[in-house]
């Protein structure tokens, strides 16, 4: 087999399951344990791209991503998106392949990053699908807890909701290792096919995700007067900087 | 039945095992399997390791639950006071009657008040230049308020039972949340200029690329209530700042 081959393919894989050994972790924070904020955006990218080389590009995408879902709640039995998720597979993306490069410049990897972020707004739907199917897993928990407790054992009766945890991991480990694989797999050939000259319009761009978050956030809040008051702020802030 | 001997490290010990809840949420039961697992040091200590009274008594908590993961330490303090003065099947009463209650408070609080609130300010850390900074002011603005509230709630419920409810009720926290809010949005105003005016297209010494961007996000927000999507909203975005670098002959 060719050498070249190899070692993209041994690349490929070990980079995947780097992003899926930290964003499983991570991905715990958002419902299974904690809630300690570990799991937003903003956080959740500066690690894992800590973890893959870039701590800078996945803050970068963290950034991007931090307002797009926020106003999204998990009331009831309602699943928002996962943002965790998409944050993790995009930050840790964005980290290794400009970890790879030799000499990545602030445009390319913001193109990369906007690029990305597109990609995990598509995702949106799957991320929820995944959790639901997750709690419906954990349906058998309740099962496995009232037969041990028959079989009089209560004490593993109550460690069974720790396999919840593991359902937590193992969906996201999966999902993430998967996804890393195919996108690590067909990225860096068409991130390359990209002319430099549109590299240009990172920066701006990503800046427009950061805007239509801001506007999804105040959007959802659905507090009286919020365009106004926010107006207001806006155009007096911009008068104290000039 | 044994006695109770109430000791600061099995609170603790419950209230740690709390922080996992929601490990085994899921649709017949919600978080039922996450309270009997809170709660089960309390009981093995009340009813012994084995026994027919344990395991009736961890039937009952195995019912249906869900609350507001925050507010349910308030819950969770209730049950272990009530537990610990024998009127568990009472505690296990109130606390249905309370879930629904804490859920809609806590969520409109927590997720719908201070996440969005702590996530702006370390955004706004973020496009001052702020680098790290902006993720460690996300988590500690956040887990003060998020671990603060939890520990005292549960610590007032195990101490002082259902006066807890009383105490959570003088904390007007609807109302803190709408002040919440505003503070957000006030936020939002200062940091949207400061993000546009060496991100955006600018033209020296205009306001241009701060009050233009300003007017993205309020386009925006007609848009989205317009039932536009996400995607195409930011690809809308996007279509604009490249539009704004042909005018502009670039940015920064």
């Amino acid at each position: 087999m060719n050498p070249g081959l190899v070692e993209t393919l041994v690349w490929i894989v070990s980079s995947a399951f780097r992003i899926a050994g930290v964003g499983a972790v991570i991905c715990l924070d958002r419902t299974a344990w904690g809630q300690l904020m570990i799991s937003r955006p903003l956080v959740a990218g500066t690690l894992t791209g800590a973890a893959c080389g870039s701590a800078a590009t996945g803050l970068l995408t963290g950034a991007a991503l931090e307002l797009l879902w926020l106003t999204e709640l998990p009331v009831g039995s309602t699943i928002p998106t996962d943002d965790t998720m998409l944050t993790v597979l995009a930050a840790g993306l964005a980290a290794t392949i400009t970890a790879r490069q030799p000499n990545p410049d602030p445009e390319t990897t913001a193109t990369l990053v906007f690029l990305l972020v597109i990609a995990a707004i598509l995702l949106a739907p799957l991320s929820r699908r995944l959790d639901d199917a997750v709690r419906h897993r954990n349906r058998q928990l309740i099962t496995d807890a009232e037969t041990l407790l028959l079989a009089a054992a209560p004490h593993r009766a109550a460690a069974v909701h720790l396999r919840g945890l593991l359902h937590f991991w193992g969906y996201a480990f999966a999902a993430l290792l998967g996804a890393g694989v195919v996108a690590l797999a067909i990225l860096p050939p068409l991130f390359t096919a990209i002319p430099t000259g549109i590299h240009a319009l990172g920066p701006p761009l990503l800046t427009t995700v950061m805007l239509a978050g801001t506007a999804s956030l105040l959007s959802g809040m659905h507090q009286r007067h919020a365009v106004a008051v926010f107006a207001g702020t806006a155009l007096l802030t911009s008068l104290v900087w000039l | 039945m044994h006695t109770v001997i109430r000791h600061p490290r099995l609170e603790t010990r419950i209230f740690l095992r709390s922080l996992g809840w929601q490990a085994s949420w899921n649709y017949a039961r919600m978080q039922g399997l996450g309270l009997a697992y809170a709660i089960y040091p309390l009981l093995e200590q009340r009813y012994g390791s084995d026994g027919e009274p344990l395991r009736r008594q961890m039937k009952k908590y195995l019912g249906f639950f869900n609350t507001n993961p925050v507010m349910a330490a308030a819950v969770l303090g209730i049950l272990v006071n009530f537990e610990c003065h024998d009127r568990g099947d009472e505690g296990l009463r109130l606390a249905t009657t309370l879930n629904s209650l804490y859920g809609a408070v806590g969520d409109a609080f927590f997720w719908g008040g201070i996440k969005p609130l702590t996530a702006v300010m370390a955004l706004l850390c973020y496009v001052g230049g702020g680098g790290w900074w902006a993720p460690a002011t996300l988590l500690i603005g956040y887990n003060l308020v998020h671990l603060g509230i939890r520990w005292y709630i549960y610590q007032a419920g195990v101490h002082h039972g259902f006066e807890v409810v009383e105490l959570i009720h003088r904390w007007q926290l609807p109302r803190v949340k709408i002040a919440a809010n505003y503070l957000t949005i006030v936020l939002l105003g200062v940091m949207v200029p400061v993000a546009a005016a060496d991100r955006l297209p600018a033209l020296t010494g205009s306001l241009l690329p701060q009050l233009g961007a300003a007017g993205m996000v309020i386009g925006g927000i007609v848009l989205l209530q317009r039932k536009m999507s996400l995607l195409q909203l930011v690809l809308a975005g996007a279509l604009l700042a490249i539009i704004l670098v042909g005018i502009g002959g670039g940015y920064g």
